[in-house]
Formats: structure tokens, sequence, C-alpha cells
């Protein structure tokens, strides 16, 4: 079940790094650190502005400061260099590695939790706010996906993942779906890292294990796909937890690696991909 | 071509003077040399691959790790010499990236680079796990034999005879590379590059031929591993990690992507920065994430590129 | 005339000898002695850095205030090993190659002091790491290599040594997939078996897993009495969440650093009575002598264990360790006459077997270093968590922990 949350979380940060990767095809190595920047911001808010909640809606607005400048001076001057793109993020993960380091310190501490309830389930005690965490993730899912398919933003999005050119001789403004879209994926990590923060512990390094996982949800799922994200991230994170049942830890998560490897090498653009045209 | 001219003068300027810096520098300073040119090794051959094919792997740990312990474990369970151990690690080297390669080089672009990148954290995984093998992150430290058995004060605990040892292949990769490329083998990676649909139309196999950069991009990375645990006396399961993969791509694009010898000047810088900035501020990394962005600001073809080219395309 | 002439010549004679005998004792104006730290200041071991770098520092200060080492003052270079080996090696090198300082004290990586050993002996320079993988005691250390903390079979065995009085019989063991945990498991076992006791099944964990229910639900043998767990910081926080999810009665004991930095009082019900080994107790109350107490104060840390001022948690586990290091080499440099490193030979020899007595210096208690293979007598303490306070509730003492020599470094030479 938790497996399920986790899922969610990841999912959210995975849909993040999926437009940036499907839009401008960049290969976002801070990714995860948005994430943690995220995690951090949501440790200071929550006993400053006395709410988790708030937290949630303060973070985005944070983040989107931060990521506009990032996209417009940092990234765009290298469109269509892959390489160099992926360089410059990791320049970036530098930074705000070290940043928060600097200013947060290298002692991994615990957010207290924002709702104190319990609940009985099968036997077993789960703590409440698990709950509210799983219906705030899908419910900005449900957000996102009404967003990309419902409304004419969410088209400009989706064609330009689609082709890029075609989209800008139809007239769309390139750039602006640029910015936003990078903005948007940004929040995406960072408000997993908001939801995140209370589950787990908060550690300047902790966006390096979310960000492998998000990169193989992204190429599992299909670029681009928002279903195949959340499909993938969902059934990665619950069948880790089936098979640690009767596998060891290590051989489990070979196992999930390899499963992805098969699954690659039979759909190479993954479960739900677009394919090539 | 000038720009060429420039950097096979850079890269032979560099040579010479690597080879006094032996004896000229002290002993701390040394250390630095040797390490520096033991990763220019692993970025000259990554250079093939990202430079010369453009095919960005992020799984070229696996091949440190794999030449690393390919010598290490011969030197310490089969008891061969120093350069039957090194041998071990080229012939692992091969055999890594033909397998890897054989899997990834046909994937496009985005999904070459993180399918290597799983596979090589599988390895990681694999390898923090048999401790029995690998040590795990704590790691297998060993006694390193003499270069010959006959000669026994050739031997690396020598500071001297460590740097020279390890000079000398950085002279023969870097002369074997420089030939390779200068080949008809070269243009045509260089055509590949270039436009690999206009490549497979002039009736190059690409496919082929992407294996043959990746391939020896990977034996001269598990060369550069190997040189690394006979060099510290030591390896760990830490060699396979994600680290390990970023790091040549930071050390090519900062020195220059397709020159062979550019990504010298990367590795030396970042080095350096590790080396002496660490010292003073402790978050140089920080620093040097804001100097990666101002280099490739600069020039997207890094440092000598810059420097070759005056930012001209 | 000649009277003045004389006395003229005596005068230049005596301010001659006084200049000469200043030049000698310019001269004898001692050198500094250099003390290199391998830190791990950044990395996933970046709080264990930030307490050990602190404490290393207070000591030398304590040291050069008190007249230095010999009468020589003592200099501190410290360097970040990034939490790798690799880093923590080559800093290694820099420090005695560039800095050139005489010793060398820490990392709390186990990799980071297995990848220093070599280079260690290679170098001729003592090193001092404050890692536990029981191999530093073992055949991965050498003659120069002096851990100056406890080794995991150490603690383990005073693990078993208390759980079967204490505790329980039937155990599970939980620990994170790792060199750490798989050590903290296989050594467990085999000292609870020696005790009499049983470990009913086996339980690893990947790092960094924060759901732990899949790896106890149903995993826990009905009889199993307690549970001995080698995890910490986040891990241990979402294995105690979901252990007491599964099975709020069984009794828990975790492994040396699984508390480490926490803030007890958060930590709930589910962390009721669960007890932790440790070589040193986290609050002043569980070691109220007045060496220790000197001792905290001049870490500057509180009764809580934390950082006056900043409110730092201190990783105190092995800080102590790092502390008593400087004294350790000054004593055995003042004893042994060292003076250069030409002198190490004797300074080692002389560190070997030697002992300490209870201080400010060495506030943990009376302390030998085993000639054999350089176990520190150390002590363990049981810490147990009641009404969300940290007490101490048992001591085990050195003898009951130690454990026959796995080498014998005194046999090697130089």
């Amino acid at each position: 079940m938790n497996g399920l949350i986790w899922g969610l979380i990841i999912a959210l940060i995975a849909l993040g790094l999926s437009l940036i990767f499907g839009v401008m095809g960049i290969v976002n190595m801070a990714h995860g650190d948005l994430y943690m920047v995220g995690a951090v911001l949501a440790f200071y808010l929550f006993p400053l502005l006395g709410n988790f909640w708030l937290a949630l809606l303060v973070v985005p607005l944070i983040i989107a400061v931060i990521a506009a400048p990032i996209e417009r001076f940092v990234l765009r001057p290298y469109e269509g260099h892959h390489a160099v793109t992926m360089i410059a993020t990791v320049g970036i993960s530098f930074i705000l590695q070290q940043a928060a380091l600097a200013t947060y310190g290298g002692i991994p501490k615990k957010m207290p939790d924002p709702w104190e309830v319990s609940f009985n389930l099968f036997g077993v005690s789960y703590p409440g706010y698990r709950f509210l965490i799983a219906g705030i993730s899908i419910v900005i899912l449900a957000a996102i996906w009404i967003f990309l398919y419902r409304t004419s933003y969410g088209v400009l999005i989706r064609a330009s993942i689609q082709d890029q050119d075609m989209a800008a001789a139809m007239g769309i403004d390139v750039n602006k779906v640029l910015v936003g879209t990078f903005v948007l994926g940004s929040v995406l990590a960072a408000i997993g890292g908001v939801l995140a923060a209370p589950i787990t512990q908060v550690f300047y390094l902790m966006g390096n294990d979310v960000a492998l996982l998000a990169f193989i949800v992204v190429i599992i799922g299909g670029l681009g796909s928002l279903g195949g994200t959340l499909v993938a991230a969902l059934s990665l994170c619950s069948l880790e937890g089936v098979l640690s049942a009767v596998l060891n830890p290590t051989q489990s998560k070979a196992a999930i690696f390899v499963v992805m490897i098969i699954i690659l090498m039979i759909r190479p653009r993954g479960l739900f991909g677009e394919p090539e045209h | 071509m000038e720009r060429k001219g420039m950097v096979t003068r850079f890269a032979l300027v560099s040579l010479v003077v690597l080879a006094i810096l032996g004896v000229v520098l002290p002993s701390g300073a040394r250390s630095l040399v040797v390490q520096i040119m033991i990763f220019s090794i692993f970025a000259m051959g990554y250079d093939i691959c990202l430079g010369y094919t453009n095919q960005c792997s992020l799984g070229h740990s696996m091949f440190f790790g794999a030449g690393a312990y390919g010598a290490i474990l011969s030197v310490m369970s089969f008891k061969l010499g120093l350069i039957p151990a090194l041998g071990v690690a080229l012939l692992v080297g091969f055999l890594f990236s033909f397998l890897l390669g054989l899997i990834c080089v046909r994937l496009s672009e985005a999904y070459f680079v993180i399918v290597t990148a799983i596979i090589s954290a599988v390895f990681h995984l694999l390898a923090m796990d048999m401790t029995w093998l690998t040590g795990g992150d704590d790691g297998l430290s060993a006694t390193i034999p003499p270069i010959s058995q006959r000669i026994s004060q050739l031997s690396l605990y020598n500071p001297y005879v460590n740097y020279y040892f390890v000079f000398f292949f950085l002279l023969m990769s870097y002369l074997v590379l420089t030939r390779m490329i200068g080949a008809p083998l070269g243009r045509i990676f260089i055509s590949i590059r270039e436009n690999p649909r206009r490549a497979h139309f002039l009736g190059y196999n690409v496919t082929r031929y992407k294996l043959v950069a990746f391939v020896l991009s990977g034996i001269f990375g598990a060369l550069s591993g190997a040189l690394y645990a006979m060099t510290l006396r030591y390896a760990s399961a830490d060699y396979f990690s994600f680290y390990w993969s970023v790091l040549p791509i930071v050390w090519c694009l900062i020195g220059g992507t397709g020159t062979l010898a550019g990504c010298w000047l990367g590795v030396a810088l970042m080095s350096l920065f590790q080396y002496y900035v660490s010292a003073w501020f402790t978050h140089y990394l920080l620093l040097f994430g804001i100097l990666i962005l101002i280099i490739l600001k600069v020039s997207r073809r890094g440092m000598l590129g810059y420097l070759t080219g005056r930012g001209t395309r | 005339m000649k009277k003045w002439a004389g006395a003229f010549i005596i005068g230049l004679l005596i301010m001659a000898g006084a200049g000469f005998s200043g030049d000698a004792l310019a001269q004898a104006k001692k050198t500094p002695i250099k003390i290199g730290v391998v830190a791990d200041k950044t990395g996933g071991l970046a709080a264990y850095g930030y307490s050990h770098e602190k404490t290393i520092r207070a000591a030398v200060a304590k040291i050069n205030r008190d007249g230095g080492i010999s009468g020589r003052q003592v200099e501190l270079y410290v360097e970040d090993t990034e939490s790798k080996p690799s880093v923590g090696a080559l800093k290694f090198r820099k420090l005695v190659e560039t800095y050139g300082v005489d010793f060398v004290l820490d990392s709390n990586s186990s990799g980071v002091a297995v990848a220093c050993a070599p280079v260690a002996k290679e170098l001729k320079v003592i090193y001092m790491p404050s890692a536990d993988a029981s191999e530093l005691w073992g055949d991965k250390g050498n003659r120069y290599v002096f851990p100056a903390c406890s080794s995991v079979s150490q603690e383990t065995k005073a693990a078993a040594r208390y759980a079967v009085k204490n505790i329980g019989k039937k155990w599970v063991t939980v620990v994170v997939n790792y060199a750490w945990g798989w050590a903290n498991e296989q050594e467990f076992t085999r000292f609870i078996k020696q005790d009499g006791g049983t470990v009913l099944a086996s339980i690893r964990v990947p790092l960094g897993t924060s759901d732990w229910l899949p790896y106890l639900k149903g995993k826990l043998p009905k009889e199993a009495e307690a549970v001995y767990f080698a995890n910490f910081g986040s891990d241990f926080l979402s294995f105690i969440r979901d252990l007491y999810a599964v099975r709020p009665d069984v009794k828990k004991l975790g492994a040396v650093y699984a508390l480490s930095g926490q803030d007890i009082k958060k930590l709930g019900p589910a962390a009721e009575g669960a007890y932790c080994m440790t070589p040193y107790p986290t609050m002043l109350e569980g070691l109220t002598t007045k060496s220790n107490k000197a001792f905290r104060e001049l870490i500057n840390v509180d009764p809580e264990g934390k950082e006056i001022g900043t409110g730092v948690r201190f990783v105190l586990a092995f800080n102590w360790a790092m502390w008593e290091a400087p004294f350790e080499l000054k004593a055995a440099i003042e004893k042994s006459g060292w003076q250069g490193k030409q002198d190490t030979p004797k300074l080692i020899q002389a560190l070997e077997g030697m002992s300490f007595k209870n201080d400010v210096e060495f506030p943990l208690g009376d302390l030998t270093i085993r000639a054999e293979d350089h176990l520190p007598s150390v002590g363990m303490y049981v810490e147990r968590i009641v009404n969300g306070d940290l007490k101490v509730v048992s001591h085990v003492p050195a003898a009951d922990v130690t454990y026959p020599p796995l080498v014998n470094h005194s046999k090697e030479g130089f």
C-alpha cells in the first residue's frame, strides 16, 4: 500500500521530468535536486507558516521564481545541443546541492507530521497524513491531466512534444511554451519533495535516489505519455514491494532493472510511447 | 586545418610539459598530476564516444570499475604480474563494452542515455552486493607487484616509476587514438556525428561503427580504471557509481569535445579545483558549477574549442 | 687605557657570546607538529564530518593552550573526503606530501579507512580513523593504523551479551543492505549463539527504503521476542514506525549509530522502550563524571548533545574517539621522545600496549591500546528510550566485549 503512495509521488516527479524531457529534449540532471529543494523549503516553511498545506502553495511560487531564469538564461541558449544542456544541468545540480549543504546543513532532519491521526487498516496502523498525501497527489495528477488535455495551453505543450518545428511554424510562441513547461516540470518535482518530506528525511543528497527512478519511469512509461508515466510509476513501486517478499533486496532491485530492459527491448518507445514520426 | 593543427600543438606541448613535470614537481603535486593523467586517458576514450560519434553514454563507470577490478583481482587472486593484470583489465573492458554496446548502440539518443545509466546502475548494485568478490564499498586493497619480476626497483611504489608508467600509457593512448582518428575510421566517425542518415545512405553500417567507437571508449575507460586501481592500490564498488559516469562528460564538455586532447583541460581544471579549492572553500562544487555554466556560455565547444576556434562554428 | 680596552674586549666577547647563544636558542625554538584530518565534510556522511572536525579542533586548541606537544605547537590541516574512498585517499596523500603532516586522523567511512590504510604504511605515517569495520584491526589494517573507536565486533558482542541477559533469547536481525549492516548481522548472530541465544531470521533491507512493511510484515516469526536492528537516519525512522505497526509488542535493540542525530522526543510511541548500543552516552546524565562534563564543555555541547549556539545535533557515537586520538599521540610522542618522521617506529612501539587514565583527555574512562591489533579497550553503554527520554540503563565493561586479536601487527616490520 505504501508502495502505491510512494508511486504517486514518483509519478508526480516523473511527470515533471517527462514534460521537460519530452518538450525540451533535455536530460535534466538537476531534477532530483529540485525535488530536494522542495523538501528543504517545506522543512523551513512548515514552522514558519504553521500550516503544511500553505507550504504546498508557497513552494511552487518560489520554485517558479528559481526555474524560470534557469530556463531562460542557462538552458535556452543550448537548445538542440543535448549533451551541453545536460552538463549545464549538472552544473546547476552542483550549485543546488552545495547551496543546500551550506544553508540547511549536512544533517538529515525529520519534519513533524502534518496530521497527527492514525488509522487502523487490516491490523496495521497507518498514519493519516499518508492518505492525505495520496489524495493530494491524485488531485494534482488529475489537475495536470485536465490542464494538458482539456485546456488550450495543454494543447500547446502537447503539440510541442509532438513536433516542435511544426508547432513553431503554426505560430505557437515556442519560447513561452518552453519556459512554461520547464517551470511546470520543476514545480511538479518540488511538490513531490514537499509531499515526500514528512514520509522520509530531508537530506541535501536526497534527490539522487529519486532522480534515476524518475528517469526509469519516464522511459518505461513512454516519453510524453502522462498515462504511461503514471502506470509505470505505480507498477514499478508496487512491483518492488511485491518482489522483496520473495527475493532479497539486491535481487529484487536487479530484477526490476532487468524487467525494464526487457520492456525496452520489446517496446523501445516505452509502454505507451508515441511512435516515431 | 588550422584548428586541428592548434589542437595537435597543444597536445604535444602538454605531453612534453608532463614529461618534465615528473621530475620537477614536489611529491604532492606529482601525485595530483598522476591522477590527472589517468583521468585524461578515461576522458580521451570517452571523447571518442561523445565527441566523435555523438553517443552520450551515462554508463561508462561500468568500464572504469570493471578495469579497476580486473587489475586488482588479477594481482590479488591470480597473482599475475602488473602488465598481465593490465591486459586482463583491457580484456574485461572490451567484453563489457562490447556486450553493453550490442544492447544500447542501436537505441535512439535519449533512450541510449538512460539505458546506459540504468545498466550501469545495475552493475553498481551488484558490485555493492557481491562483497566476496568486490569488497563492497569498503573495497579491496592490494600489494602491487613490480613491473618486471627481475628488476624489483621498477615498482609503482617508487613515485617516479608510478608517474612515468602512467605517462607512458597516456602517451600510447594519445598516439593510438590520434592515429585512428586520422585514419578513414575517424572520418567515418565524424560523418556519423555530423549526419548519421547521410552516412547510412553512403553505405556505412552506422550501428557497427558506433559500436566500434563505443567499444574503443570502453577499453580506454577500463585502462584508466586499472591504472587508477594500481596507483591507489585500491578498488571499491564506488568505482561503479554514477559519479564516475558523469565526470567524463563534464571533463569533455568543459575541455572541448571532438578534440581528443581538449578534455585534458577539463580534467586538469576539475582536479585542480577539487585538490586546491576544496581546502579553502568546502563547497567548491558550487563554484565549479558556476564555472561550468560560464564556460559553456562562452563557448559550447568547451575551453579548447573556444581557444582554437575563437567561438566560430 | 688598557683597562678600558680590556673591558671593551670582554664586553664584546660577552655580547658575541650572547648573540651566538641567542642564535642557538632561536634554532632550538620548536617547529610545529602537523596533524592532518581527512574529514567527511560533504557527501553522505556530512553530519559526522561536521562534529568530528569541531571536536578535533577543540582537542588541538586545548593541547596548544596547555603548551603543545613536547613544547611544540600543533598545526591542524583539514581536508574533505566527500565521503568517497578515492577522494579520501587522494586527500590523505595531499596532507602528507603537500603539507607534510606527520599524523592523520579521521574518516568515519570504512571505505575511506580501508583505502587510506595501505597509503599510511607506504608513506610511513600513523593513521587513526574513526571507522568501526572490524577488518581495520585485521587483514585490512597494518602497523601504522590505530583506529581510535570501537569495532563492530566489540559493539555486537556487548549487544549480544546484554540482549540475552536482559531482553530475550529469540531474535530477528534487521539490517540495511550493505557492508556495515551485514557486519552487524553476522557478528551479532555469532556472539548471541555463544551466549545461548538464537537468531530466527535475518532480514536485509536496501538503503533508502521508505516503506519497510513488505520486509517486516509476516517475516517476523511469532516466537521472536526481539529485533536487533542496524540502520540509521531516515531508514531508522521508517523502520521503527513500520515495525511498530506490524509488531507493537516486540522488543528492539539498535546497533551503534541507530539513534544518531535523532530528536528522541519526536519519535513517539513507536520508539518507546527501544534499546540502543553506544560507546558514548548521548546525554550528559548518562556519564556524570567530572572528566566527561569538562569534555562536553570543551567541545561546546549541551547536556542533550546539541552544539551550543547552533543547535546542531552532534553525532556523538565516535566523537570521543577523535577527541582522544590527539591526546594519545601527545602522550606517546612525549613518552617515546619522537622528534620527526624517523622516530615514528619508536612512537608506534610506544603506542602499542599503552594505557591512558580517565581524565578530561580520556573522558570515556581508562583506555589501553592492545599491542597485537591496536584495539582500544572500550566498553559499551546500553541506552533506552523511556517516556520519550534517552536514559542509560547499563554498561558492559571493556573486559566483556574484548575478543582474541585477528592479527599480530607487532610482528610486522615497519
